[in-house]
């Protein structure tokens, strides 16, 4: 095998050139396609996530845009904290990069417009010490379009779709928010989930309707963001009942280092695997029931939160009780815990908190062709 | 090989910035409190300091309600009569 030459560039790093009649910025490189080639060019511009990247080629990117239907040059959203403006061409390029498959690009621009609503508070996300990171949950058709997987493993590798394209939206944020470690990221350890974290819903293996649908989104496909920590997991492999098995989510909530704790109104995402919702659902729990439980089990003394935390910032219903035994509810409202199905066999489900100042957002995918049209 | 840059434009901050003073001789000082802790100790030292070296006036301490999201307006009025506000501390 022989060894690639050194990679080289033709112009400064920092001095792209744009291109006639293109309104997206080129930069032209040394012609040279190999790996480690491209992988020091990544470097020296700071670009990538330390993995291998594929190079963002005029034709790749054409080639990612072709069936977008809208505006390829129009503004998705301006990301924090760098001010960066997503367009779908740029969006495509971080895809390329990625490895996405072509035909997702809808997917990802939802996903980002998504995550620069204002109250996801990005600058926030991006720039915080907490290792947060969006998970990105695709619903309804893009998920068998695109072959995401909503079963066995859904959280973890093996699966082109959801490792893409997780790890595309966080090369967006990295390059266009301009959230790299230690110059617009802060975060103290960072997580693996920076890398990549994208699952799907399993609709076809959930009791209960689809998700985006139970948040109005009236659309065959749909996003959800929501900028949280790593999966908890809980597992139950023996109860009949709902409320034991819920019992170990809210065990799972009620710890006092997530940002819940000292940040009263965060959402949790509680995601059933398949085996556990349908023990929930034949007892005829709804979704919101569950939600409901949940918040009225996912509680802590008030005095447990006054002896671990000075720096609060509670609601003023979390500051106006003091009797220090009374139970205190890990957030605001239960429309805050949030219930899906993903995963597959087994009896393992998890609980995804939030970073605590930020809110979900699900947004529909547009400029898919709809199943059946 | 041409690449299309994945960082994208930077959109155009409308807002201007103030020139810096050349002397802080009778200037208003104030710390805006970003709730981390022991911000308001570590900001409100340097304020005092600073004061103390070029004849400034340490005249305000405000806090906002989060380190994790921008001041409220009412606290940006607030500091509207400072010339010079201390900030920015981490945890």
């Amino acid at each position: 095998m022989s060894t690639p030459d050194p990679p080289g560039t033709t112009d400064h790093p920092g001095a792209p050139t744009a291109s006639p009649g293109d309104p997206a910025e080129l930069v032209e490189i040394a012609d040279d396609t190999g790996v480690e080639a491209f992988t020091a060019v990544c470097a020296e511009r700071g670009w990538g996530d330390g993995l291998p990247l594929v190079p963002p080629t005029e034709a790749r990117v054409r080639a990612m845009l072709d069936g977008y239907t809208g505006d390829p040059d129009a503004v998705v959203g301006v990301l924090a904290p760098r001010d960066g403006e997503a367009t779908a061409r740029t969006i495509a390029a971080n895809a390329v990069m990625a490895g996405c498959p072509p035909d997702v690009l809808p997917v990802l621009v939802a996903a980002i417009g998504a995550l620069a609503r204002p109250e996801v508070n990005l600058r926030g996300v991006q720039a915080t010490t907490h290792p947060v990171a969006p998970l990105l949950i695709v619903h309804g058709d893009p998920v068998a379009r695109h072959g995401f997987n909503a079963g066995l493993g859904t959280f973890g590798p093996g699966n082109r779709a959801n490792a893409t394209v997780g790890r595309a939206v966080r090369l967006v944020l990295m390059h266009t928010g301009g959230g790299r470690p230690g110059d617009g990221d802060a975060s103290t350890q960072g997580q693996p989930a920076k890398y990549t974290y994208c699952i799907a819903e399993n609709a076809p293996a959930s009791p209960w309707p689809a998700y985006h649908r139970s948040r109005g989104i009236d659309a065959p496909g749909a996003v959800t963001v929501h900028c949280g920590e790593n999966p908890h997991n809980f597992h139950d492999m023996e109860s009949d009942e709902p409320e034991r098995i819920l019992a170990k989510a809210a065990s799972v909530m009620t710890t006092l280092g997530t940002n819940n704790a000292p940040i009263s109104q965060g959402e949790f995402f509680v995601v059933l695997c398949p085996e556990h919702a349908a023990t929930i659902a034949r007892a005829g729990w709804s979704r919101a029931d569950v939600s409901g439980y949940l918040f009225q089990m996912a509680r802590l003394p008030a005095g447990v939160f006054h002896d671990a935390f000075d720096s609060r910032a509670w609601a003023p219903w979390m500051h106006a009780v003091h009797d220090p035994g009374e139970l205190l509810p890990m957030t605001g409202e239960p429309d805050n815990l949030r219930v899906l199905v993903a995963g597959g066999a087994g009896k393992h489900s998890c609980v995804v908190p939030s970073w605590g100042m930020t809110r979900s957002v699900t947004v529909a995918v547009d400029g898919e062709p709809v199943e059946g049209a | 090989m041409r690449l299309v840059l994945p960082e994208g434009r930077v959109r155009a901050d409308p807002a201007e910035r103030t020139p810096g003073f050349p002397v802080l001789a009778g200037r208003r000082i104030a710390v805006l409190d970003n709730g981390k802790p022991n911000a308001r100790l570590l900001m409100t030292t340097v304020a005092e300091r600073l004061a103390e070296r070029t004849s400034a006036e340490f005249t305000l301490v405000v806090a906002k309600g989060t380190a994790a999201t921008p001041a409220e307006p009412e606290i940006l009025q607030q500091l509207g009569a400072a010339d010079l506000v201390v900030t920015g501390s981490a945890d």
